[in-house]
């Protein structure tokens, strides 16, 4: 496939595309996506958020459940990590954002929430004292 | 990210204001940022730009964009997001690649594994706005406040289906087989016999007399 015609197509998002190369990534364990469960509408019995979407991911040492949440027009986050090994929890989950990066603790049960997000691409660090960090995919919200 | 955007997982950035729009999607529709320079051609394939790419050169990370990014864009704009969808599918994808540039295992098939990526990445986007109507608050106001119509509540049908089995159960009291007829058909619910003219004048003149005598 010829690659070298001169780039006269269109460019939007160039900015953002270029500020995306980060190789700190390279030096992270891998999360991906391992299933995606998308509920039906069903009618709002309160003013609470709505589900929108639960990711699951999945990695040797623990699986990490997200539900996303709809609540006007921001998204929340709450998330669930199952450890393989129960008597070492992880101890923070990074939100990462493409301009800005917020760290929740993990509760003892695993458990942890965002709120207030505007929608975008958005990925998880989930940290551990001992073995470092594994990122997730990124997934819009 | 890299340079311009802090994704090291710095504690500074806690609560701070996230309503704001992400910054890096903010390009205005159909317009190139004026200060961005006018992107370079590359001679080198695929292979050689991810491989110096995984080396952490940013040069090769732009050249791989502008090469591909129309590709990616065109794509985007064939699923009809709207702009800020489209934009933050647009910057998922990119920074997916970034994070699965060391893994990739054919370099040299960037070109698919990016109109791979793009289209499931849009189509997720699509799928997500799917859940999200817009609704006129007019609208909103002037509905029924269960959500749908007086018709199909689960509520108003049972009492509806109570009040049907309550006349029917008074009608088989009826000795009168006339007198059973002119009920059915002050109902509506008639037989097909039934409702010729003359048919019906004589089951109105019996509806009558039967309220005349229920007085």
């Amino acid at each position: 496939m010829n690659h070298r015609s001169a780039h006269t197509g269109d460019l939007r998002g160039r900015a953002a595309a270029l500020a995306a190369f980060d190789r700190s990534d390279d030096l992270r364990g891998h999360a991906p996506v391992a299933a995606e469960h998308r509920p039906a509408p069903e009618p709002l019995r309160s003013g609470g958020p709505e589900l929108l979407t639960h990711l699951r991911f999945d990695h040797d040492a623990f699986t990490l459940d997200v539900w996303v949440r709809a609540e006007g027009g921001m998204r929340s986050l709450s998330g669930l990590v199952a450890e393989e090994d129960p008597d070492s929890p992880r101890a923070r989950v990074h939100v990462r954002r493409p301009d800005r990066t917020l760290g929740r603790r993990v509760a003892l049960d695993g458990s942890f929430g965002v709120a207030g997000l505007a929608p975008g691409p958005v990925s998880l660090v989930v940290e551990h004292r001992r073995d470092g960090a594994v990122a997730t995919d990124w997934f819009t919200v | 990210m890299g340079a311009v955007v802090p994704d090291q997982p710095g504690e500074g950035t806690h609560g701070t204001d996230e309503s704001r729009k992400t910054v890096l999607s903010t390009t205005s529709e159909g317009k190139t940022p004026p200060e961005l320079p006018v992107p370079a051609r590359s001679d080198e394939d695929d292979g050689a730009l991810v491989a110096r790419a995984r080396e952490g050169d940013a040069d090769a990370w732009a050249a791989i964009v502008d090469r591909h990014l129309p590709m990616v864009n065109a794509i985007a704009s064939s699923y009809r997001l709207g702009s800020p969808d489209r934009e933050d599918a647009v910057q998922t994808v990119w920074l997916t690649l970034n994070q699965h540039l060391p893994r990739l295992h054919s370099p040299h098939h960037l070109r698919h594994w990016l109109r791979r990526v793009t289209r499931s990445t849009c189509a997720r986007q699509r799928r997500n706005g799917l859940d999200l109507h817009p609704v006129d608050p007019h609208a909103l106001a002037a509905r029924h406040p269960d959500g749908g119509s007086e018709d199909l509540d689960p509520e108003a049908l049972y009492l509806r289906k109570e009040v049907h089995e309550a006349l029917h159960r008074a009608l088989g009291t009826l000795t009168d087989p006339a007198d059973r007829r002119a009920a059915l058909y002050y109902l509506g619910q008639a037989q097909p016999g039934e409702t010729t003219p003359v048919e019906r004048r004589r089951l109105k003149r019996r509806l009558h007399r039967i309220l005349r005598e229920d007085r």
